[in-house]
């Protein structure tokens, strides 16, 4: 399938900076249509999703498109407290009891023990597939209005 | 709720009897004095007062304190509002209703399920046929399938795989016995059929509550089937709380079933609300009040039911972070008559680092979306203490007494409500009774209808 394929290798070549060879007009429109996507989605585990992606786009653009992302992030997951502090701590094992607390713990971050535990969520349930999106391994699913051309980004 | 400061104060003289049998002096007087009050056996210095006018005499007001319930969402950080059910299909709902809708969240197999139904009456399959095509939508039909069968016998009953039977009422009267043996035959630790009386179901066709009645039966459904119908997000980031999703919970009841015999089952749960198994026990016991007789069957029941756990421990390779006892009512009054206090530390043999020991009953009213603590003591190996909490939709509290091996004593009050939502044979939100307790009982009130 073009769309996990294209996924995989687009985070590989992120993770190996090769992101300057990705259209960075491209990289901005794509988080400027996810990020009006966010604004309007209610529904928790799409918006991890949809953060997902745009955590992907983020980083291949870099520079002030990242900055934005970090910013807008605990607000955007619900994380931050009302006196500012982030209400995740990252070397809480527990967090990955809940698996919604885990996907957006993991977003923030980047543990690689999160990671391991997302692995081992149970096939098939919703919280498995986003999962997959956050690892780099599969598309913004279709029930959250999958991924649009803006960010068919051609790896 | 009122907290007497001493209680060898002009209220009462009882210096030298024990703390109950001073309460209960207390409570006379203040019968006496046209003030009704009940106490707490665990904490007799605590009292519940009905409060029929709002005033209370001056001198009740200098000897006693008002401990002032808070609601429940200060005391945990959430209610039972706040929690969101996550189905199939990336889809979260705000109600566990919403199952009729929505595919289920996790299923042992990805193909189509079949349910073979077993109707007494063409007009029962009719109504049930209606219901199912008027309320449950296609994307959850075209995942499950209802079977129409004609019941030639009740024997037809006795067979493998999930079924739903729509009985006749008189012939689940008539037939009590056969179908009681049936149906506990059909347990492991959840049995895989479903009785309807038809009756109730052709009175259910037309009114409001039609798609109600099919959300539930529907849930139940693919629970038996061995399904998730939803997962239960707890809106939480307390590292505590966060232990509920991966507890292993030990529903525990006890049922009379002869003159000086009891029968204890134990159902175990995960905390998605798959049961994993059962274990069950014979107990010598006296009187009404059902005290054990010998404290050895306890520890007996407590060492079948550790290995249990460590079976389910060897076959999902999976470390609980607590082991949650969930006990009803006569099942506790059974420990408290027989051990008094010193009953956790049979229960401690589960696991001595994360072990929370709960029952929960009906009590009084203290007003929606409360809780109070009625008292709390440090014991050897935990914490030990009394809550009262009434949700939205009670009338009345649930009294939550418990035991706990760690620091934190709201855990029992948000393991209540966690529990509560893992019910998926009764979507109600005016359900009482916690599923494990539930599945136990139901299982003891078939095995003990079929002797």
């Amino acid at each position: 399938m073009f769309g996990l394929w294209c996924t995989r290798q687009y985070r590989k070549t992120v993770m190996r900076g090769l992101s300057h060879l990705f259209d960075r007009g491209l990289l901005e429109t794509c988080f400027r249509e996810l990020a009006t996507r966010l604004r309007r989605e209610e529904d928790e585990l799409c918006r991890v999703a949809l953060l997902g992606w745009m955590d992907f786009v983020a980083r291949a653009h870099g520079g002030e498109l990242y900055r934005q992302f970090k910013e807008l992030l605990p607000n955007a997951l619900g994380l931050r407290r009302s006196d500012g502090s982030v209400l995740i701590n990252c070397r809480e094992k527990l967090i990955c009891n809940e698996p919604l607390l885990c996907l957006k713990a993991y977003l923030f971050c980047k543990k690689r023990w999160m990671e391991k535990k997302l692995r081992s969520l149970a096939a098939g349930t919703p919280y498995a597939e986003v999962a997959r999106v956050l690892l780099g391994e599969g598309d913004i699913p279709e029930e959250c209005g999958g991924r649009s051309e803006n960010c068919a980004i051609k790896c | 709720m009122v907290r007497a400061p001493t209680l060898e104060s002009e209220i009462a003289f009882c210096y030298e009897v024990k703390a109950v049998e001073c309460a209960k002096e207390v409570k006379r007087l203040l019968s006496r004095n046209g003030i009704e009050a009940n106490f707490f056996s665990e904490y007799p210095d605590v009292y519940v007062i009905g409060l029929n006018d709002g005033n209370l005499p001056e001198w009740f007001l200098k000897s006693f304190s008002e401990i002032k319930p808070r609601s429940v969402r200060e005391v945990l950080g959430f209610d039972e509002g706040d929690l969101r059910y996550r189905f199939g299909n990336m889809v979260q709902g705000k109600s566990p209703y919403d199952v009729r809708k929505r595919k289920p969240y996790w299923c042992p197999a990805l193909r189509r399920l079949s349910i073979e139904v077993y109707y007494e009456r063409p007009k029962y399959w009719k109504a049930l046929e209606r219901l199912f095509y008027k309320h449950v939508d296609g994307v959850v039909r075209e995942f499950v399938e209802l079977v129409p069968r004609s019941l030639k016998d009740i024997w037809d009953l006795d067979r493998g795989g999930v079924k739903l039977a729509l009985l006749d009422g008189k012939t689940l009267k008539s037939k009590l016995r056969e179908i009681a043996e049936i149906k506990s035959r059909s347990y492991n630790g959840l049995s895989t059929l479903q009785l309807v009386n038809g009756d109730t179901l052709l009175g259910v066709v037309g009114g409001r509550e039609e798609k109600y009645y099919i959300a539930n039966l529907l849930s139940g459904l693919l629970f038996r089937s061995g399904c998730i119908p939803y997962y239960v997000e707890l809106p939480t980031t307390r590292s505590e709380y966060l232990k509920l999703p991966r507890a292993l919970y030990v529903g525990v009841g006890l049922k009379k079933v002869g003159e000086e015999y009891a029968k204890g089952i134990a159902v175990l749960m995960t905390g998605l609300g798959y049961v994993v198994g059962y274990v069950d026990k014979d107990f010598h016991i006296r009187g009404r009040s059902m005290e054990f007789l010998k404290e050895g069957e306890l520890e007996e029941f407590v060492d079948s039911i550790k290995e249990a756990l460590e079976r389910y421990r060897n076959n999902t390779h999976a470390e609980p972070d607590l082991i949650v006892v969930v006990r009803s009512r006569k099942f506790h009054d059974a420990e408290w008559e027989t051990l008094r206090r010193n009953f956790a530390r049979h229960w401690l043999r589960l696991s001595s680092k994360g072990l929370l020991l709960m029952s929960s009953y009906n009590y009084k009213e203290i007003g929606p979306s409360r809780a109070v603590e009625v008292g709390r003591t440090r014991v050897d190996g935990g914490l030990h203490g009394v809550w009262l909490v009434q949700l939205s939709y009670f009338n009345s509290a649930v009294k939550v007494s418990y035991f706990y091996t760690g620091d934190d004593a709201t855990l029992p009050l948000a393991a209540y409500i966690y529990l509560r939502s893992l019910d998926f044979t009764s979507l109600t939100q005016n359900r009482t009774s916690l599923p494990p307790v539930k599945y136990a009982r139901n299982y003891l009130k078939w095995m003990y209808l079929s002797q």
